[in-house]
């Protein structure tokens, strides 16, 4: 007795059809990353949210017992986190970015399953576990030490454009390691030598006018410095340009999507 | 409702220049069609099938498929070790649009693997890890199936409920078939097509078609 296979779904508007195929394929690459990576002992999928918690709690404590307050009056355990759980994000996206192509290899045997998935579904589950933390400590934070910061909005619009900013690299970093194996060893490198270029963990308002003009020409330093204000407001003055951001993420998006196409044409599956 | 191969070229990069695999293959492919490939070791038989699949891009021509294509069945892909047999089988609903809980429970019947469905793939036998390929692969109902080496896993009683399988589909679908051995192309194919140097010779005599294989 042989069993019936599940019927055929009707097939709608083309358009319709190739938007609903990707979600769908996206949403399957996310729940077998979650799979994957976490297995379904345990907590599970809660990992993805302890990694930059811990971290940041550690790196955050490390500060605080360094003594020393910070110019402005601003507790440094949440200066510490404000700017570590973003760079945190940056960090680990464009360093499994050069890996992700060659370990989701297989997945591509099923024609559907495109580079730009891959990178779409692993960006995600970053960006949404670093989200999570930080407003899991800005909660923390209000609830049980009375901080509340300034201006939430700005907290979060800053996130969502670190996140695409990410991904845009990340596509790109992606495609080259896909043709130049060796450049993912310059990965590593990279991104931690940009852990003082990034403005992640000082103000620009403690340096130089000319110092402060060069570092805005990196988009990060705009990023980190807005979400500061978006934490403690009137606390320190900050600057930053979310235009030149706008800017950048637009032209690492296109660059990268460019970049993943021309790499699936020579890419050899096995 | 085809597959169409529009002068397709496969080349690979190998040390001090480029091999072409693939020479100038024109095909068009409808439903019905029966086709067994064949072909020395190292003729392209495979970069067919992904070229088919679309799995891999050709270095110029195009293939065009107006009918969903499966991916290169029964040469081992296709199933994730660190997964679930369940988690294998709801990811292939998913990303072809299927019912999720009815993939599952047909997957689960057809390959009877038990409890195991429930452990990932890693700690499964041989056979069990054929026979869920197995139930994988027919739990989509594609309009062309690309066969790579027809995976004889399981016992009498599971082979001959793949060839019913196989048979019920093939009255609605394409079949391309690679095989070495005569008898499964004889069984499943009506055309037979052998690949050499790059290029498609076509024998629509069956027999003919393996005899000059068995020359190679």
């Amino acid at each position: 007795m042989v069993p019936i296979p599940p019927a055929r779904r009707a097939r709608r508007h083309w358009i319709i059809e190739g938007a609903a195929s990707q979600a769908r394929v996206i949403g399957a690459l996310i729940i077998r990353e979650i799979q994957t990576r976490f297995g379904r002992d345990n907590l599970g999928f809660l990992w993805l949210f302890f990694e930059p918690l811990f971290l940041g709690t550690m790196v955050g404590l490390m500060h605080m017992a360094h003594g020393h307050g910070l110019p402005g009056g601003v507790d440094p355990f949440m200066f510490s986190i404000a700017g570590y759980v973003p760079f945190f994000m940056f960090r680990t996206m464009i360093n499994r970015a050069g890996s992700a192509i060659h370990a989701n290899l297989t997945l591509m045997f099923h024609r559907q399953v495109t580079p730009l998935d891959i990178m779409i579904s692993r960006n995600a589950l970053e960006a949404a576990s670093v989200i999570g933390v930080i407003l899991l400590v800005l909660a923390a934070a209000a609830w049980l030490a009375g901080i509340w910061p300034a201006n939430p909005s700005l907290v979060f619009f800053s996130l969502i454009l670190m996140a695409l900013m990410c991904h845009g690299l990340s596509m790109n970093v992606a495609a080259l390691v896909a043709r130049w194996e060796g450049v993912d060893r310059l990965i590593h490198p990279i991104t931690y030598l940009m852990m003082p270029l990034s403005g992640a963990f000082f103000a620009l308002h403690w340096l130089s006018p000319d110092i402060r003009e060069a570092l805005l020409w990196n988009p990060l330093v705009s990023i980190h410095e807005a979400i500061r204000e978006g934490i403690f407001g009137n606390a320190f003055p900050s600057y930053y340009d979310l235009t030149y951001v706008g800017y950048w993420i637009l032209g690492s998006n296109m660059l990268g999507m460019l970049a993943l196409r021309t790499a699936r044409r020579k890419l050899e599956v096995l | 409702m085809s597959l169409i191969l529009e002068n397709v070229w496969k080349s690979y990069p190998v040390r001090g220049g480029h091999r072409d695999v693939l020479r100038g293959l024109n095909a068009v492919i409808e439903r019905g069609d029966a086709i067994g490939i064949l072909g020395r070791n190292g003729a392209g038989k495979s970069t067919l099938m992904r070229v088919m699949a679309g799995v891999e891009m050709p270095t110029r021509g195009r293939v065009r498929r107006d009918m969903s294509v499966s991916w290169p069945l029964g040469s081992g892909f296709g199933l994730q070790a660190s997964l679930t047999g369940a988690d294998n089988a709801r990811f292939i609903a998913r990303i072809y649009g299927q019912d999720v809980e009815e993939t599952l429970d047909f997957v689960q019947a057809f390959s009877e693997i038990g409890q195991y469905i429930n452990e990932p793939v890693k700690t499964y036998s041989a056979g069990m890890m054929g026979r869920l390929l197995m139930g994988l692969s027919f739990a989509v109902k594609f309009d062309c199936y690309l066969v790579d080496e027809i995976i004889s896993a399981g016992d009498q009683r599971f082979v001959r409920r793949c060839q019913t399988m196989l048979q019920d589909r093939l009255d609605n679908a394409a079949l391309l078939m690679v095989s070495h051995f005569a008898d499964h192309i004889r069984q499943y194919c009506r055309t037979a097509v052998v690949l050499r140097n790059g290029q498609l010779e076509l024998y629509e005599d069956l027999d003919e078609g393996i005899a000059v294989y068995q020359g190679l």
